[in-house]
């Protein structure tokens, strides 16, 4: 696995993963996918220069249709996810009755970049967990051109558990090539990633085990353990407040909803817990898919593998300014696109299980999503201008909109757009989230911001297709909690449980001698990467 | 004395499906009872609500948009998936089924209500048993009015809300909002309800003391229960592109002034307000019957000394919003927009002694629950749920008629001419459009039997507009009431040309019946 990598357009990119060039987004789309786009795009095309009234009349009631199924699946979801709360709750007592020495080893993945400030939170956190710390495997996975980060991390002491592995040099530059590195020096049994600005709940790789144990026990083909996140700024203004309840519906809602129909689950960006076995089994992640972790999520389901919720969550930063907004939430629509291309190639590897046909669940929750977000635009405009100039366009939007289709554009319009904003109520209220519940009231806003990051998404797609933009971490600490972590970095000293830990360097026995004799795969591949610098 | 304890023993464990046995028994039995007797659609109103869900699919401009006006939609969407076939209209099963249906769930929540306030499920028996036993909710449920639908949607928010008031959990309260937001959408009393929660919620908010948690519930709650209103408010600006349509109908202000003249005086309860507690106190009386009402009114003593120490309890919390339809009724009669008229305090006039008395049927499940926290012990619980069950089903029967709503019907009873006219029509008619108008003829043409589709009213857009200024356009009838005032035909038309191209085919007390002049 490590030094492995694709070769395309006489480039070789290495990507430390055994992934197939036809399950990744090296190239955005294939040639028989160019054509179904042309196709329907010149069927458009002729359908309007002949009939426009009734191309446009197919196309809104298309349009309508999906919004209707959509309306109704997350209504379905809603129900579901209060009906039948399928989210794995773990127990204290459960967790006392662990005992220290049936406990596995942890790797924890930290892909790091140009985000050395917030290390001291994250070792903080890492320290609070509830887990034997000789049993943890910490990486810090740096990148080799990122200096500053580097030689910042260096002046740091840090427990006898991290180390700081540095990725080489090379494109592509993403999160997921990183963890494919860490993964290829992977000590633990189990692994889970965990961003620098993370703050998980302590006892949340004990919960996990423990969600992992229970599936063994009943037979169940569970793979992936995801924790709920959550903002620790939730409150630092109206962007942050949207944002955490955006969270809010998609992990206390909408994902276990989606859990309890087993259906494809779009991972979290962090916090995604498994067997270390079955992360190399699954190839690890797709360099070139900027949202790697939804991507994988596909993957999980498509081999028939399930993923679960469980009570724990992690606490990470929202981001609070709107032009870094942007950029995140343009990237990871961009991402969502990428999957979907990606898992479209061979669609009818989700209908494995014809009594479970995920293909619909997929088109639902990736698709509809990412269509929404490009269609809503269109819809408003059409709607207030509908209202606003009524005697010179009424005429015309009425004529595309034929009874049945009316009526269901109506309903998704008025009761739709109503139940989604008050999804988000919803959710805010069974995170006990009360305070945010009010300012659900300018979601449209958030929702506005969501189709204007989509479109740059979409251009994105077409020019820069593997670009990662960078989410800036740490506004936080500059400002309300800037004194909340001088009295952590205080009490680290007190501790004194740190000893001084340059970046190490790893020889290749070292790395052998970390990787259980038994797994004989990652030996000979350790063994071939030999030579390469490992530091 | 064994014998009550073993009846008791047995109707606690077998409770929930002695109610639901007992409630389909009743509500079919009635249901057959009264459309044998003829009086399934006695209240004119009812004719009303058919025609109006009829016309949904049934119309010269069928479609959604038929719905809306004064009266509130949930019936009439309710009749939809029947009401397309004529027996089902003409008989009024249409309506009749989601009644019988709601009928049967309030009751069954009425006892779920019950066992949560007091924990004893012989009490819950008898909270059910005010609803199962009473002849009047049995005649509403037999009808297509909105009456048992609202009984029992109030009945479902109160059990949900109430238990959200003493256990937090979201989906209760969510649950509560929906079943407010049905309510809202039935009938007005409703929208005295959604008030009344939310101001409660935000009591609840300040004695929590501005609390977060709190406050996400109150908002939550306030932005679903309203939206029943909005979705209303919204309806009228779109189809009539007046939001408050409803409340700019001329019925009512017609209404009144005909009273005003016929009478010299107001409505009773009109600019009085202890009148109008007072009559809907009596109506909630006639309602409930005596020996209910009297158990009711014991039982609201026994809260009051138990629960005096704690006023905010969530008994007291209950009683409050169960309450709130009643308040809605002696607000709307203080301020003239509803007319309720019981013996002795009535005008003594047409439309009668019991004049919209059915709505405080709406105090039933006030009444019910009030009549459950009485005892706990076993002997007197049965005696109570006897005695209800007795002055229901057979000491009320009076004239034969089993129901005093049965003469508030009565007050909206056809006149011969009115039945003649129909009937004349009915043969005579030999195609074509009629022009008629649904404020003055509705129940007329709901006696015809003629489909909708045939009639050019309000609600056919563009062809109503037209054939008001131009009667021969369209139509080959017109049909325009004696002396109404609510008839916008009547007061609007272009009475020369009508003159000028129709004869007059029949004239009685009640109608006159106009057809196109042949070849014109």
């Amino acid at each position: 696995m490590l030094g492995n990598g694709i070769h395309q357009n006489g480039k070789f990119f290495i990507t430390h993963s055994d992934l197939h060039h036809r399950d990744s987004a090296i190239r955005t789309t294939h040639t028989h996918q160019k054509f179904f786009i042309f196709l329907l795009i010149a069927a458009i095309g002729v359908g309007i220069f002949f009939n426009a009234r009734e191309t446009a009349i197919f196309l809104v009631a298309s349009i309508t249709i999906v919004y209707f199924l959509d309306l109704l699946f997350n209504l379905f979801l809603i129900v579901q996810s209060f009906r039948n709360p399928s989210e794995i709750e773990v127990d204290r007592d459960e967790i006392l009755s662990l005992r220290n020495e049936d406990l596995p080893s942890y790797t924890v993945f930290c892909p790091l970049y140009k985000e050395w400030q917030v290390v001291p939170q994250f070792v903080r956190a890492i320290e609070r967990l509830d887990w034997p710390k000789e049993k943890l495997d910490v990486q810090l996975l740096l990148e080799e051109d990122d200096e500053k980060t580097v030689e910042e991390i260096g002046k740091m002491t840090l427990p006898p558990y991290f180390r700081i592995l540095l990725v080489p040099h090379g494109q592509p530059k993403t999160k997921p090539k990183a963890c494919n590195y860490g993964l290829g020096y992977a000590r633990g049994e189990y692994a889970v990633i965990f961003d620098a600005e993370d703050i998980p709940d302590p006892d949340q790789l004990k919960k996990a085990f423990i969600a992992f144990r229970r599936a063994e026990a009943t037979g169940d083909r569970i793979i992936c353990a995801q924790a709920k996140l959550g903002f620790y700024n939730a409150n630092r203004n109206i962007l942050t407040r949207l944002f955490s309840a955006e969270y809010a519906l998609w992990f206390d809602l909408v994902l276990t909803g989606l859990q309890s129909i087993k259906s494809p689950i779009p991972l979290g960006g962090t916090s995604n817990h498994f067997r270390t076995r079955d992360l190399r089994m699954l190839k690890g992640w797709d360099p070139f898919n900027v949202t790697e972790d939804c991507d994988l999520g596909m993957r999980i389901c498509k081999l028939g593998y399930h993923t679960v919720i469980f009570n724990s969550n992690t606490m990470e930063e929202a981001t609070s300014r709107l032009g870094n907004w942007m950029r995140q939430r343009s990237r990871w629509i961009k991402g969502y696109m990428q999957t979907y291309l990606v898992h479209m190639r061979r669609p009818q590897e989700f209908l494995m299980d014809l009594r479970n046909p995920h293909i619909i669940t997929f088109q639902l929750v990736v698709g509809g999503k990412i269509a929404s977000m490009f269609i809503n635009p269109f819809m408003w405009v059409a709607t207030a201008s509908y209202f606003l100039f009524r005697p010179i366009v009424g005429e015309a939007i009425e004529s595309v909109y034929p009874g049945p289709i009316l009526y269901m554009a109506v309903f998704s319009l008025v009761l739709g757009n109503f139940l989604y904003m008050y999804y988000y109520m919803l959710g805010c209220l069974k995170r006990n989230q009360g305070e945010l519940v009010k300012y659900v009231l300018l979601i449209p806003i958030y929702w506005l911001m969501m189709s204007i990051a989509a479109w740059k998404a979409f251009f994105q797609l077409i020019f820069k297709p593997h670009y990662w933009e960078k989410t800036t971490h740490g506004f936080h600490l500059a400002t309300e909690t800037a004194e909340m972590h001088a009295a952590q970095a205080e009490e680290f000293k007190e501790q004194e449980v740190l000893v001084p830990s340059p970046i190490q360097t790893f020889s290749e026995e070292m790395l052998l001698e970390s990787v259980a004799e038994s797994d004989l795969e990652t030996r000979n591949e350790l063994q071939a990467v030999g030579k390469r610098k490992i530091v | 004395m064994k014998f009550f304890h073993t009846l008791s023993d047995f109707i606690s464990k077998h409770a929930e499906k002695i109610i639901l046995l007992l409630a389909v028994i009743l509500s079919i039995g009635s249901f057959i009872y009264y459309y044998q007797a003829g009086l399934i659609t006695a209240y004119g109103d009812s004719r009303g609500h058919l025609n109006i869900a009829r016309r949904v699919v049934d119309s010269l401009t069928p479609g959604v948009a038929q719905l809306g006006g004064y009266w509130l939609p949930l019936l009439h969407v309710l009749m939809l998936p029947t009401i397309w076939n004529d027996f089902m209209w003409q008989s009024g099963l249409s309506g009749s089924i989601p009644n019988m249906i709601a009928f049967v769930i309030a009751v069954l929540y009425m006892y779920r209500l019950g066992f949560l306030v007091t924990g004893n499920k012989l009490s819950a028996f008898i909270a059910a048993s005010v609803l199962l036993f009473n002849p009047n909710l049995l005649y509403m449920q037999a009808t297509p009015m909105t009456e048992s639908l609202f009984v029992c949607t109030i009945t479902i928010f109160m059990f949900y809300f109430y238990r959200w008031f003493r256990e937090g959990r979201t989906s209760d309260l969510v649950l509560a909002a929906i079943f407010l937001v049905l309510s809202s959408l039935n009938r007005y009393e409703g929208w005295g309800l959604v008030i009344a929660a939310n101001v409660l919620m935000i009591w609840r908010w300040v004695e929590h003391r501005f609390d977060k948690k709190m406050e996400g519930a109150m908002i939550a709650f306030g932005t679903l229960s309203f939206f029943g209103i909005f979705l209303w408010l919204l309806w009228g600006a779109i189809i009539f592109h007046d939001p408050l349509e409803f409340m700019h109908n001329t019925w009512l202000e017609k209404a009144r002034q005909g009273t005003s003249l016929v009478l010299g005086k107001k409505w009773v309860g009109d600019g009085d307000v202890h009148e109008a507690i007072l009559v809907n106190s009596y109506a909630v009386f006639h309602m409930s019957g005596i020996i209910t009402f009297v158990i009711g009114i014991f039982g609201w003593c026994i809260l009051l000394i138990r629960k005096r120490k704690a006023l905010y309890k969530s008994e007291n919390v209950l009683i409050f919003i169960l309450l709130a339809p009643i308040f809605f009724d002696i607000l709307t009669v203080y301020i003239g927009k509803i007319s309720i008229e019981v013996p002795g305090l009535s005008t003594s006039a047409p439309p009668g002694d019991y004049f919209n008395i059915r709505y405080a049927l709406f105090s039933l499940p006030l009444v019910a629950t009030l009549c459950s926290v009485v005892t706990k012990k076993k002997f007197i619980q049965v005696i109570i749920v006897v005695c209800i069950a007795l002055s229901g089903l057979v000491f009320n029967q009076e004239e034969g008629r089993g129901a005093d709503v049965l003469r508030d019907a009565g007050s909206q009873e056809d006149s011969p001419d009115f039945i003649e006219s129909s009937a004349w029509f009915k043969n005579a008619f030999d195609g074509g459009l009629i022009l008629a108008s649904t404020g003055g003829s509705d129940r007329w043409m709901f006696l015809t039997g003629i489909d909708q589709q045939n009639f050019i009213t309000e609600g056919s857009h563009g062809y109503w507009d037209e054939s008001i200024t131009n009667p021969s356009k369209y139509a080959t009838w017109v049909v325009i009431p004696v002396n109404n005032s609510n008839d916008s035909l009547e007061r609007n038309i272009n009475k020369n040309i009508l003159r000028m191209h129709f004869n007059l085919e029949k004239e009685n007390k009640s109608f006159m019946i106009f057809k196109k002049i042949k070849g014109d």
